[in-house]
């Protein structure tokens, strides 16, 4: 249903939004409708991370696990250009 | 999956035209101080869908602002 890139994207997405409302929760910790949100994004990224590895490998050297063999050493590595998913022509 | 976000309201970037209903008009500052910096202070409104927050650079559709100066490298054609 999903393809790497889609996966990808939408994960990096709802990672950017934990970090944008983690900023924000700094600033306002008794915000408890911000809190919400931000739990339910991370508990919906970890979902995706843990499907994504599953699917297509590991995105960490160390806290994901590997099938056998040891997976990480295989290309592209998150850093490469290859792996990314692109938003050309998407941006605003 | 639960949509947790709205769509954008207002105009971000506008706000000092048409003021945004998301940014607190703090307008009376009492025992002002000289050479302080006074911020309004942000409130939870909506946010964008992830995907539209990835491309924006932020959540907070009252902190979108993208920067439209003068591209410093064009040069006018001549004729």
């Amino acid at each position: 249903m999903h393809n790497r890139n889609e996966l990808l994207k939408q994960l990096t997405a709802l990672d950017f939004m934990a970090v944008d409302l983690q900023l924000y929760l700094d600033t306002h910790p008794n915000d408890r409708e911000a809190l919400c949100k931000y739990n339910a994004i991370v508990t919906q990224a970890a979902m995706l991370r843990s499907m994504y590895e599953r699917l297509y490998g590991p995105l960490y050297s160390f806290r994901s696990c590997s099938q056998y063999p040891w997976q990480w050493i295989n290309n592209p590595w998150p850093w490469n250009y290859s792996f990314n998913f692109s938003l050309a022509g998407e941006e605003r | 999956m639960t949509e947790i976000w709205a769509e954008e309201r207002g105009m971000p970037g506008m706000y000092s035209m048409h003021p945004a209903p998301c940014i607190p008009q703090e307008t009376v500052l009492r025992n002002v101080r000289l050479a302080r910096a006074y911020v309004p202070f942000q409130k939870l409104c909506s946010l964008y869908p992830p995907i539209e927050a990835l491309k924006r650079g932020t959540a907070f559709p009252e902190l979108y602002s993208p920067y439209r100066g003068v591209d410093k490298n064009y040069r006018p054609p001549r004729d």
